[in-house]
């Protein structure tokens, strides 16, 4: 088997020449077709994220994969890039070691983001796209199924997924999390409806919200984040917009207050926040989440009773935190891959391996009974009896098995080596085998 | 000879541990992830060592009121609302070192997780609510029976000024409750450790006094010590001591 990965990741290359090297749906089809006209028998994937673009290329002969240097320029001239730009940016590896670097990236390890799941589902998304145009053959087949598999290992056997790490999630999955026991039964106001804003709604509905109050200074804004909302969700998650003007009254009744605004100052001082907090009927905490930079919320706020101001920094050092818990993983996801990458090469090779050793079975099954046929006739002449006759065929049998053995033996222990393919062809070549 | 098993302080005060203990497995099967054991078994273990200190006190007397349902009520009432009250002392410090912690920005790890500000100050009304109820259904069992016994009660018995003294105090606290939880979590968890406190003392009050223990000389038995064959062996009622 051979596999080859060319491409870029945020690990070596900057972003504007990833971006100069990315790949759209069609130019990735494009460019695959291409491809495949030159070398019919070549497997191809194409994996273009916004943090990497890599080209596997995979086949069951060194004659029916293009080398390295041939898909490097061919991914340069497909965009009509300069070599020499990208001399020192454009990563590639080959057989096992590519293997490990397609299961490293589809368990996340090695996104910019540690753990984050988006990237199995593009590099599934990209298999598929190969596997509907006919660009993969068995080797990518078995190769990305089994990346697949091994994202799942890793998932279930690390805690690397377990933490939230993004600002939005940590502040709703961890800190509103140690505040309240439900969200369906709270009143929940959102001020702004920038990134932030649209991520901590996701992560409200996800935590159960059902009801919650947008506020917005341009109300268009709030009600087209409103109706996207409605439409996403068909109706699980009401968003009821407010006017600018609404947000005391609204402050004095929520339990949970997300602010995510733009505003260079404060939209809320301690001045005008104290008289609101001492209007307040409600029981239990009033946490605020201010995920805005430069705060929303005058840092003294917090410091009124019952009222509990988190604000992006306080939350960034549960998102590092979060970071270094997902790196103490590392080690336990690598082993994993490093075992799966053994176990599948093994595998394929034995697959293989498998048409060149049933071959080989059969010639020298051929000639022992040509042999035994022309030794039988001779003695059944000279008086031997059926008994004689079986005993010979018997030690046939042993003396071919005995001799194919070692051959096969090692075979079989250069399964997961990178020997392997060298030992088939010496094989067919000494045994003059035809599959 | 022995008293038979739940008809002494001691055993009162083992079974109150042990209804404890049930609630600490409930919490851990539904909670498996929140450090609650770190508060409740101090407690469930300070309750052992309260019965093992109260261990040579003597029996209850039950010879009068055999067979009354209003015993089990009584006892079952007394251990249901002291379960309570320490349940809650559990629930409020758990409240005052999750909001302190809340407030400070120095959120839980993992390991030491506790359940959610909002669950604890619940949990915290719940057993004042629940305790205060308990106490005084442990106080009219406890009038009732000494009616069945003696025909009238003696109001300024020991035993009836210490758990009426409680319950004052437990429906106060339930009252204002609800005006403290406003102000803030903390000030609720207040009210919790403050009838942690009173129970305390009741409890203390009443196992040095000789309420509920069998009386010398208005017994026919005066002269004798108590027979340990008349007590009955149900075993819930031994937790039971009527008032006097």
């Amino acid at each position: 088997m051979i596999m080859h990965m060319i491409g870029c990741s945020h690990h070596q290359t900057p972003l504007h020449l990833r971006q100069r090297l990315a790949f759209s749906p069609e130019q990735a089809n494009t460019a695959l077709s291409s491809l495949k006209q030159r070398y019919p028998n070549v497997e191809t994937v194409l994996l273009s994220t916004c943090n990497r673009v890599e080209l596997y290329a995979a086949g069951s002969d060194p004659s029916v994969v293009p080398d390295v240097s041939f898909l490097q320029q061919f991914l340069l001239d497909f965009h009509h890039l300069n070599p020499l730009e990208y001399a020192n940016h454009l990563k590639n590896c080959s057989d096992t070691a590519a293997v490990e670097h397609l299961f490293t990236v589809a368990s996340s390890l090695d996104s910019l983001v540690v753990g984050e799941s988006q990237i199995l589902a593009q590099v599934k998304q990209a298999y598929e796209m190969s596997r509907l145009h006919q660009f993969a053959g068995p080797i990518v087949h078995a190769a990305f199924q089994h990346a697949s598999l091994v994202a799942k290992r890793v998932t279930n056997e690390t805690e690397i997924h377990s933490r939230r790490i993004s600002v939005p999630s940590v502040a709703i999955s961890e800190v509103a999390a140690q505040f309240f026991e439900r969200f369906d039964d709270k009143d929940i106001l959102i001020i702004g409806t920038g990134e932030m804003g649209e991520e901590a709604l996701r992560y409200l509905q996800d935590a159960g919200a059902l009801r919650v109050r947008l506020i917005n200074r341009s109300i268009d804004n709030a009600r087209a984040l409103a109706a996207k909302f409605e439409k996403e969700f068909q109706g699980a998650l009401q968003v009821s917009v407010e006017l600018w003007e609404n947000l005391p009254i609204r402050l004095m009744t929520a339990d949970l207050v997300v602010s995510t605004t733009a505003a260079t100052e404060p939209i809320m001082t301690l001045a005008t926040f104290k008289p609101l907090h001492a209007k307040r009927k409600k029981q239990g905490a009033q946490l605020i989440l201010d995920l805005a930079v430069p705060r929303d919320f005058e840092e003294p706020i917090g410091n009124l009773s019952n009222v509990y101001l988190y604000s992006v920094d306080d939350l960034q050092a549960a998102c590092d935190r979060n970071v270094d818990f997902r790196r103490q993983q590392w080690p336990l996801a690598r082993k994993i891959i490093a075992e799966e990458t053994t176990r599948f090469l093994g595998d394929l090779h034995h697959r293989h391996a498998g048409p060149t050793i049933a071959a080989l079975r059969a010639q020298a099954n051929q000639i022992k009974l040509q042999e035994l046929d022309r030794l039988k006739n001779r003695l059944l002449s000279q008086g031997v009896n059926e008994a004689s006759l079986e005993e010979i065929s018997e030690s046939f049998e042993r003396l071919v098995n005995k001799l194919l053995h070692p051959p096969l033996q090692s075979l079989r222990e250069e399964s997961a080596g990178d020997q392997q393919a060298s030992l088939l062809i010496a094989l067919k070549r000494l045994f003059n085998i035809k599959e | 000879m022995q008293p038979s098993m739940y008809t002494t302080m001691y055993s009162w005060s083992l079974l109150a541990a042990l209804v404890l203990a049930f609630v600490y497995i409930v919490l851990s099967i539904r909670r498996p992830t929140n450090a609650i054991g770190a508060f409740l078994l101090p407690l469930i273990l300070a309750m052992i060592l309260g019965a093992i200190a109260v261990r040579s006190g003597e029996p209850f007397d039950r010879s009068e009121v055999t067979g009354s349902l209003w015993r089990p009520v009584h006892g079952g009432a007394l251990i249901l609302g002291t379960v309570a009250v320490f349940l809650g002392f559990a629930a409020a410090l758990m409240n005052l070192v999750q909001e302190y912690r809340l407030k400070t920005k120095r959120l839980m790890t993992k390991e030491w997780r506790l359940p959610s500000l909002e669950y604890l100050h619940a949990m915290g009304r719940n057993c004042l609510v629940l305790s205060t109820v308990a106490i005084a259904m442990g106080l009219v069992s406890g009038v009732v029976l000494n009616v069945q016994r003696n025909g009238s009660v003696n109001w300024l018995e020991s035993g009836i000024v210490f758990c009426a003294g409680l319950l004052v105090w437990l429906v106060l606290a339930s009252v204002l409750e609800w005006e403290a939880a406003r102000r803030g979590t903390s000030w609720s968890a207040y009210l919790n450790i403050a009838s942690f406190a009173i129970v305390l003392i009741a409890l203390i009050l009443v196992f040095s006094t000789p309420h509920g223990r069998s009386r010398m000389g208005t017994s026919e038995k005066s002269n004798q010590p108590p027979k340990l064959s008349d007590q009955a062996p149900d075993a819930f009622s031994l937790a039971a001591r009527p008032l006097r």
